[in-house]
């Protein structure tokens, strides 16, 4: 199957400064591709370069098979949807209003409304002033109004940004259902957590360069130092090696009954990055 | 090619936009108060009576299009509209449409409450404020464009307005020769000089030159900002 996008060898810089240096990767249909970094490492400005709100120096970007230039095009436009962190809406209008205006714009029928508030959970809020809105239901609005067209390749910067634990799941599970339906997902997040709960396949930028990437459980067990550890009923905690001794001392815990647990030391995706790039993910 | 559908579903949205925008609706009513106090009576003698219908145009043309354009950049709401399938024709003419019709609207009033007297030539009429509309609606996109916010807009106008719409009064403070018959080609002289000219059956061609030279290098000029500026 041919790649919905293809980046090779990017290279962009501001006024001399690099932004991002010998960027390459490429995403699958309907895979869910989770680029993860902390502020100021690229993540934004990769996602303008993939939506063609910004030229690059050198390099290759292809979309849908084409150089990133012909989405341009209003048909190509229509084949994405693309979230920002800070794509705003119309503050004095209702959700309706915003919602139709965009209808008009992407030739969707009106009816698409109420389906579209339904799969955010906003059935009957259109009628409401979007100024009135909390930041978790303007996200949401803003996420209905990205998907009304349905579009094949959804883009999206830090959809969950400072939202509540309430808010991001349910945008975790409307973004988990668009995926199950075949939308692909270009992903930007500096949660980690985000990351390993809806993503199929990661990167790890920083300072413009990706250090790392593939499926989160991949890299997760290839970093795992195999230990692990068991959690006694004393509360006192064993560190034992995945190996012939770890099993017997599990083994003569369990005959002990003094066990209470056992969990494998598996590295988080913000360990992973910690490691790789000697920074933190904030 | 340019969508009739999506230009208008722009222009509906603004309509709603503006209509509950206490700020820019006190703005659009500014020149009647201009034109209040400007009233006329008696024969046309000077340029300067046609001062409150470009005084419209600035107010209600260039700053009102400023601040709508700075708003849609200050809540990043240009940036969805440039995302989405509209290009840049249908994003200009759908964003200046409200700000040409307010405009239109307002310059009739301001002519009816003011007593100003248009010249019987209603066609020349006509055409000299849709190109004088066409010079002050870009410069308020230009304005909307360099502006971070509306309240910036607010600032960096009023340079524009004593330039643009209040030459006839700077003129009479002015000795320097030159200068006056610089002020002479801006667009604000240039309509006045024109509607007097047709109210008095004199030739209007140059100063039709002139503002046409000054809507091309604007319309040009709101181009090449806008590709700068549009994503910032």
């Amino acid at each position: 199957m041919s790649n919905i996008i293809d980046v090779t060898n990017v290279r962009k810089e501001y006024e001399g400064k690099k932004a991002l240096d010998d960027l390459s990767f490429s995403i699958q249909p309907g895979e869910t591709f989770g680029f993860l970094g902390p502020s100021g490492s690229g993540k934004t400005t990769t996602l303008k370069l993939l939506t063609a709100q910004e030229g690059y120096q050198s390099g290759n970007i292809h979309v849908f098979g084409a150089s990133v230039e012909k989405l341009k095009d209003p048909k190509q436009m229509k084949r994405i949807g693309v979230l920002t962190d800070n794509t705003g809406l119309y503050e004095r209008l209702t959700v309706e209003a915003n919602l139709r205006l965009y209808c008009k714009l992407y030739d969707v029928s009106y009816q698409r409304i109420d389906e579209v508030l339904h799969e955010v959970g906003l059935t009957g809020e259109e009628s409401k002033v979007v100024s009135k809105l909390s930041k978790g239901m303007r996200q949401r609005v803003t996420l209905a109004r990205t998907i009304l067209h349905k579009p094949e390749l959804l883009f999206l910067d830090e959809p969950t940004s400072a939202l509540d634990p309430v808010s991001t799941e349910r945008i975790h599970s409307i973004l988990r259902t668009l995926n199950e339906e075949g939308t692909t997902i270009f992903l930007t997040t500096h949660d980690m957590y985000e990351a390993e709960r809806i993503c199929d396949r990661v990167a790890f930028l920083n300072k413009g360069h990706i250090q790392l990437q593939g499926p989160p459980r991949d890299l997760r067990v290839s970093h795992s130092d195999s230990s692990i550890t068991l959690l006694l009923k004393d509360g006192r905690e064993q560190l034992v090696g995945n190996d012939h001794e770890g099993a017997e001392r599990i083994g003569a815990a369990i005959a002990s009954q003094q066990l209470a647990s056992v969990h494998s030391n598996e590295p988080t995706l913000g360990d992973i990055f910690a490691r790789v790039t000697g920074k933190e993910l904030f | 090619m340019i969508s009739v559908k999506r230009i208008q579903a722009v222009v509906i949205k603004d309509y709603r936009d503006l209509l509950k925008n206490a700020y820019m609706l006190s703005t659009a009513v500014i020149p009647l108060f201009f034109a209040l106090l400007l009233n006329q009576e008696g024969e046309v003698q000077t340029a300067a009576v046609f001062m409150p219908i470009t005084l419209t145009m600035v107010i209600v043309g260039s700053f009102i299009q400023a601040a709508v354009i700075a708003e849609e950049k200050e809540k990043n709401t240009l940036r969805g509209l440039l995302l989405s399938p509209l290009n840049t024709a249908e994003i200009f003419i759908g964003k200046s449409v409200i700000s040409a019709v307010s405009s239109l609207i307002m310059i009739v009033a301001v002519v009816l409450i003011g007593n100003i007297p248009l010249p019987d030539q209603m066609l020349l009429t006509a055409a000299a404020m849709l190109i004088s509309l066409i010079i002050f609606i870009s410069i308020g996109t230009i304005l909307g464009l360099v502006s971070r916010t509306v309240m910036e807009t607010s600032v960096i106008v009023i340079p524009v307005l004593f330039i643009f719409g209040m030459g006839d009064i700077f003129k009479t403070m002015i000795e320097a020769e030159w200068l006056i018959d610089a002020m002479s080609y801006l667009p604000d002289q240039q309509i006045g000089q024109l509607l007097l000219q047709l109210n008095n059956g004199e030739a209007v061609g140059d100063h039709f030159l002139v503002l046409s030279i000054w809507a091309v290098a604007s319309v040009f000029v709101t181009i090449y900002i806008y590709k700068k500026r549009r994503f910032d």
